[in-house]
This record gives structure tokens, C-alpha cells and sequence, in this order.
């Protein structure tokens, strides 16, 4: 499938997704909180190299919820706010906190180095994953997700250029199932609660 | 009709001497209102900022663990506050600290899921006896370029400068970022 036929078919999904809110009472309600993938399709799977220098391949999690999310260190606002956000969720899991992983896949890999992400990411959480690769790597990733990004450069700040990115969080389950986007603003609680139902769910074999 | 007529005549009579009494005990000039009270300048409320890592945290890259990054990410962070306007219009056209090497406005709007950062033009509007907040997701005094590390406890200064009210200083409150 064609990157630009890869968007566009997300984007038809999120329209529908969202339309369907609108139809209180439908058997096809849920608990989890998020744009729900149905069915479910499996999370594309990618290698990259995590803020460790050592390659990280998102198959690797399989048993485990994965919260997946793209953005940039120098993001001051959105990004370090869906971190926390995340790392809060996972924590109210208490011991079931090991079944959860995030994983940071930075969409500015020029600027954000390794010794940033090293830096950066497990300052929201130890158990955080930040991976980078080269800029062809990522664009592969961010196209198999649907996920969109664009340098804009930004003459009058001393930032240079911002990374337009989308900012949901990709909630994989422990079957590597891409089950669902929680957009930015998702309530903590309810992060929490989609993650306690993933979790009790267990894997299929 | 009439009885309403009356009832509000004598409505009016009571107010009217009610003022009138009112004026007549203040003999002194102490207890007498000012006709129009000073407007209240603007507040301040609720100033925080996320802790970040500051320059001297950061690892020496190395060429073989750096793939490309010559020009790395420099430690940011945001400050957030809630202004309350005075009795006319304002706007919060600069903010300076010396924690950071550059200090802007910034906005950030939400796209179709999309999100976009930009800095401010022109300033961030004060309504007059309304308020704007800077929070979250939204309007935020972007630090960049951290000097020292902001550590979640800790307080630093932020010069404000509004358009009429002049320059305010307000204290920084640091934030963990695991909350």
C-alpha cells in the first residue's frame, strides 16, 4: 500500500470512528476510551535504535501493552505533557506497570541525538523507550502508523523549525494488535482504565 | 396602573433619599467613595513551569552514537500562568529569564490530531476584566536553550512585559515532571 493510500485510509477510519460517537447505544460501544481500530490489524512492526545506542524492535513487546508515540525533545508543550500523562497511567497500574511499555519514536532524529533522547526520555519514566534512526528510517515508520510530520521552519524563533507531528498516542495490545489512538487531551483516568482492560485481557497465542 | 405608578414613585423616592442620607452622613471627606475606584491592575496566578534538564546534564555526544546530529535539541521547557486583566484591555507582548538562552510566546493549535507549534505574533491579549490563561496545549512562554536544570521544588524569576501595564516580575514554580 502507498504511503499517500496508507493516510487516506486512516484518515477514513478516524472520520468513521469519530462519526460514531454520535450514535449513543450501538452494540458496538466499548470500554476503552480511544479511536478504536476495528478490526484490530497488526501493529507494523520496525527496528530502530533506542537512546541506549542498542536496536529496539517493537516486536520485542509483544505480551506487553504498548503506548506508542511520535514527537520531538524540543516539542516544550504537547509531547512532555502526553509523557507525563503516560507515565502517570502506567504508574496506577502498581505491579501490573511491568506489562506496559512506552516507546518515544522521535520524528526530528537530526536534532534529537542519542544523548538527547538519553537525556530526555527516561527522565518522564525509567522504563521509557526513546528510539531515533536515520530520517529515511522514521519516515518509514511514521508512513506505516499514518503518522504525520513536517518540518516548518520558524524564522523568528530561536527554535529554527517545529516538527508538526500528530500527537496521538498508538495503543498496541499484548497480542501486537494495534487497537487503538487516544488523541491528545485523553484523560489520565481513562488512560488508565483502557490500559487495566488491555492488560487483564492477556495475549492470544 | 396608577397603584404601579405610585409604587414606583415611591421606589424611587426611597432610593433617592436613601442617597441623599447616605451623602449627608459622610461629612468627613474620609468616608467618602471615590467616584471612579482605581482600576485594579493586572494579576498574576498560578505560574509554573515544567522541571527539565538543564545544558550540564547533557552526555558528550560522541560521532559514533550521534547519526547526524550536529545541531542537537537543546533542553526547552514551557511556563505557564493564569493573568487576570485590570480595567482595560492589555497584551503580554515579552517575557525574559536567565534561565534559558532564549525566551518566546509560543501558541500551539491542534489540527486534525495534528499539533502545531508557532510563536506568538503580536502578543498575547489580556481581555479587560477577563483572563487568559497559559496553559497546557495551548499558550505557553517557551524556554529554550535551558542554562541550568529546572528542578521540580525550585522557583525562578520571569520578567513580563505587557503592553500598558509596564513590566512585571513573577516567581516560577517548578513542576515534576512525574506527577
Amino acid at each position: 500500500m502507498s504511503v499517500q493510500k496508507g493516510a487516506v485510509a486512516f484518515g477514513l477510519l478516524l472520520v468513521s470512528a469519530f462519526a460514531c460517537f454520535g450514535c449513543a447505544g450501538q452494540p458496538t460501544a466499548s470500554p476503552l476510551h480511544g479511536v478504536r481500530f476495528e478490526p484490530p490489524k497488526l501493529a507494523p512492526d520496525f527496528t530502530l535504535t533506542d537512546q541506549n545506542g542498542n536496536p529496539f524492535t517493537l516486536g520485542s513487546t509483544r505480551g506487553q501493552v504498548v503506548m506508542l508515540y511520535f514527537g520531538y525533545t524540543s516539542c516544550p508543550d504537547v509531547c512532555p505533557l502526553t509523557l507525563v500523562d503516560m507515565a502517570t497511567a502506567r504508574k496506577e497500574l502498581g505491579k501490573d506497570a511491568e506489562l506496559v511499555r512506552v516507546v518515544f519514536v522521535t520524528v526530528d532524529p537530526e536534532r534529537d541525538a542519542q544523548a538527547v533522547l538519553s537525556r530526555y526520555v527516561p527522565a518522564f519514566d525509567e522504563s521509557f523507550i526513546g528510539v531515533r534512526g536515520t530520517p529515511e528510517e522514521i519516515k518509514t515508520v511514521a508512513d506505516a502508523y499514518g503518522v504525520q510530520y513536517k518540518k516548518t521552519p520558524l524564522p523568528n524563533s530561536a527554535l529554527g523549525y517545529a516538527v508538526d507531528h500528530t500527537a496521538f498516542i498508538y495503543v498496541i495490545d499484548r497480542s501486537g494488535r494495534l487497537r487503538q489512538v487516544l488523541p491528545f487531551g485523553t484523560k489520565r483516568q481513562d488512560i488508565t482504565s483502557d490500559l487495566r482492560i488491555l492488560v487483564v485481557e492477556g495475549a492470544e497465542s | 396602573m396608577k397603584v404601579q405608578d405610585i409604587l414606583s414613585r415611591g421606589l424611587w423616592i426611597v432610593v433617592l433619599v436613601a442617597v441623599l442620607s447616605a451623602c449627608g452622613g459622610a461629612a468627613t471627606p474620609a468616608a467618602v467613595m471615590p467616584p471612579s475606584p482605581a482600576p485594579v491592575g493586572l494579576t498574576i496566578t498560578d505560574v509554573w513551569a515544567r522541571a527539565a534538564g538543564g545544558a550540564m546534564n547533557m552526555p558528550t555526544p560522541t560521532a559514533s552514537a550521534d547519526m547526524g546530529g550536529m545541531d542537537m535539541a537543546k533542553p526547552t521547557s514551557a511556563v505557564y500562568m493564569k493573568i487576570t486583566g485590570g480595567g482595560m484591555a492589555d497584551k503580554l507582548i515579552q517575557a525574559e529569564s536567565t534561565v534559558a538562552e532564549t525566551v518566546e510566546l509560543h501558541t500551539v493549535e491542534m489540527k486534525d490530531g495534528v499539533m502545531k507549534m508557532r510563536p506568538v505574533e503580536g502578543g498575547i491579549d489580556v481581555p479587560a476584566n477577563g483572563s487568559v490563561e497559559l496553559k497546557p496545549g495551548g499558550f505557553h512562554i517557551m524556554l529554550i536553550g535551558l542554562k541550568q536544570e529546572l528542578r521540580a521544588g525550585e522557583k525562578f524569576d520571569v520578567k513580563l512585559t505587557f503592553e500598558k501595564a509596564g513590566v512585571k516580575q513573577v516567581t516560577v514554580e517548578i513542576r515534576s515532571v512525574q506527577q
